[in-house]
């Protein structure tokens, strides 16, 4: 997760230097979200290296600390602490130096040891004794209604209210967050009215959304709230560093409401619509982070697909019937309820009416029983899929981290026989000398939880609408030499632009010019000084 | 001194290179900058959409969108 942060963090290389410095130097929990969440390893050490220096450390001595051949990852990992204002280049006593820009540096060591005025991580309140607390599973529970209300909303109302059981409706999502959606282009609102609500549709890209993992989902979210914050008279800064500070709680405790904003509570609202926190019908004066706010800027990807686990578990639990009808040995959280065969047949036990809508995007949908549903993926089915916007690869991540426990005992046990076929063959070819424990000779073998002919087909399937790949960007040809050709082609790939090149035709191509050109002005300038 | 040119690498398999080759010359080269190979070529930014949308178009006319009839059946389940 750490590694390839997702698409909507990309709003924050938006925000201009100026705002950045704002929101490191107002809140230190902003800081620590953006060093755990989106900075590469590499780009940690650096900071921490830097963080208690007095003074700018040249820059060789960060080619002292990093490995020669890591070169592209160093350049990455600058380009990442430059792009987020944490580092900036400097000159002290005669030499090039990289030094950690103030705001963050503070705040960051206000993180680590806790000085300096009040508690930048909020105030945590001991709710009246005559109150009830809500219990962690209650949280869960709150997260999980407002959540599947949204998705529910998105995928078609009306799929679900011929599937669901009455009185188990689930909630409509609140005005802000149909408001959020249309903004963030995933629905289209029509302008005629039916059955007291506007005529709704899904986007294409809203497609997608509702097939990704929650964490992905709600930042999605939350940074269209942060982009429409303006139009709400609100500071985006301040919604922002309000969101970090949300995430840095702790589940499970009651915070104080006393100290904040007016900015803040308005915030804390949506979030509340959201599923993020849980305010207490009776009372304003406290509210309670949910599971989906600790794990808000987790770069732990084990966290995340737990936090995923739970709330989903609760989407197919939560009917009463689903309860005595079936339950899963020996997993508790109930990781998954699809089976899906090399057939292309598949059984999901689910009697969750947004399961089943989510489903029939991609499936087609042959007959519903009492807690299961069958169908099949067919060509017209996923075609149809790619057509709306969804890829071969979110439907097969679907597929598989929503996959039933036997698929996952069947891949397993399968995995563990063709590892011990190719350990005995291993040993067979060196003349039974080795020894069959011993087997560091032999590659791990994975077997992927989803059937691997219904995985390629799939992706043959949407390869045969989409076989064309594009890439906006630079053409750079017309080399005078093969030396200046090798050297900036070379330079191109470490820097990570080149997508593409032909050493016979001397020709490459970028999707960012901007480093390339400066290094081939300055070859010239070196070139022609030198001669 | 080499030379840079905007635009949008575009890649794909030589059949669809030849329909992409077909479209841009009924429509007199509006879309290639420059041809490098069958498998790879530059075209213009602004009607990168419009000719992907040409190509499916092509596609469905040649293919026929009805070739999926038979996969719908599944014989042993009636």
């Amino acid at each position: 997760m750490a590694a390839t942060p997702p698409q909507s963090w990309e709003y924050l290389e938006t925000l201009q230097g100026v705002e950045l410095h704002r929101l490191y130097r107002t809140s230190p929990p902003s800081a620590l979200a953006i060093y755990r969440k989106l900075l590469s390893g590499l780009a940690k050490h650096y900071v921490t290296s830097l963080l208690f220096s007095p003074t700018p450390m040249p820059v060789n001595h960060f080619e002292l600390v990093t490995r020669v051949d890591a070169n592209a990852e160093k350049v990455k990992a600058f380009n990442q602490l430059k792009k987020y204002n944490i580092v900036r280049e400097t000159t002290f006593q005669g030499k090039r130096c990289i030094s950690i820009v103030p705001d963050f540096a503070r705040s960051y060591r206000r993180v680590l040891d806790g000085r300096g005025e009040g508690n930048p991580f909020g105030q945590v309140s001991s709710p009246p004794q005559s109150a009830t607390e809500p219990t962690i599973e209650k949280l869960d529970a709150h997260s999980q209604r407002q959540w599947d209300g949204i998705l529910g909303y998105m995928v078609g109302g009306n799929v679900i209210q011929d599937l669901q059981e009455p009185g188990e409706e689930l909630p409509a999502p609140a005005e802000a967050v149909v408001e959020l959606l249309r903004v963030g282009h995933l629905v289209t609102v029509g302008g005629t009215q039916s059955r007291g609500r506007y005529a709704m549709g899904i986007t294409a890209e809203g497609f997608a959304f509702v097939l990704q993992n929650i964490n992905t989902q709600i930042w999605r979210l939350l940074f269209l709230y942060v982009e429409a914050a303006e139009q709400l008279n609100m500071d985006k800064i301040d919604v922002l560093s309000f969101i970090f500070f949300i995430a840095s709680l702790e589940l499970g405790l009651a915070y104080s409401t006393e100290d904040l904003t007016e900015t803040q509570l308005q915030v804390l609202t949506t979030l509340s619509d959201l599923g993020v926190v849980y305010l207490p019908d009776n009372t304003t004066d406290y509210f309670y982070p949910t599971r989906l706010a600790s794990t808000l800027t987790s770069d732990s990807s084990d966290t995340l697909s737990s936090t995923a686990n739970k709330l989903s578990s609760s989407l197919h639990t939560s009917s009463a019937q689903h309860k005595k009808s079936i339950a899963h040995p020996g997993n508790p959280t109930g990781s998954g309820f699809i089976i899906l065969e090399t057939n292309y047949r598949l059984y999901a036990y689910t009697t969750s009416p947004l399961q089943i809508a989510l489903l029939s995007l991609f499936i087609s949908l042959r007959s519903r029983h009492n807690n299961l549903v069958t169908g099949k993926l067919t060509k017209a089915s996923v075609q149809q899929a790619i057509n709306t916007g969804i890829t071969a690869e979110q439907i097969i991540s679907y597929l598989s981290s929503h996959a039933h426990p036997v698929m996952r005992r069947h891949a397993a046990a399968e995995e563990a026989i063709l590892q011990s076929r190719a350990v005995m063959a291993a040993a067979a070819n060196s003349g039974g000398t080795t020894d069959i424990e011993n087997n560091t000779g032999v590659t791990q073998i994975r077997v992927p939880v989803v059937p691997s002919t219904v995985v390629d087909q799939i992706h043959l399937w949407q390869l045969e609408r989409d076989r064309i790949q594009t890439t906006p960007g630079y053409f750079i040809k017309e080399f005078q030499s093969e030396a200046e050709y090798r050297a900036c082609s070379r330079y191109a790939e470490e820097i990570g632009v080149r997508r593409w090149y032909d050493d016979r035709k001397r020709m490459f191509f970028v999707d960012q010019i901007e480093g390339v050109a400066a290094y081939m002005k300055d070859r010239k300038e070196r070139a022609s000084g030198t001669t | 001194m080499p030379k840079a040119v905007k635009g949008v690498l575009l890649q794909c398999d030589p059949p669809q290179m030849a329909m992409i080759l077909k479209i841009n010359k009924e429509e007199n080269n509006a879309y290639i900058i420059e041809e490098i190979s069958t498998q790879v070529c530059l075209v213009k930014e602004v009607n990168v959409e419009r000719l992907k949308q040409r190509v499916k178009e092509l596609m469905d006319s040649a293919m026929g969108m009805d070739g999926d009839d038979e996969e719908n059946v599944d014989s042993d389940l009636e």
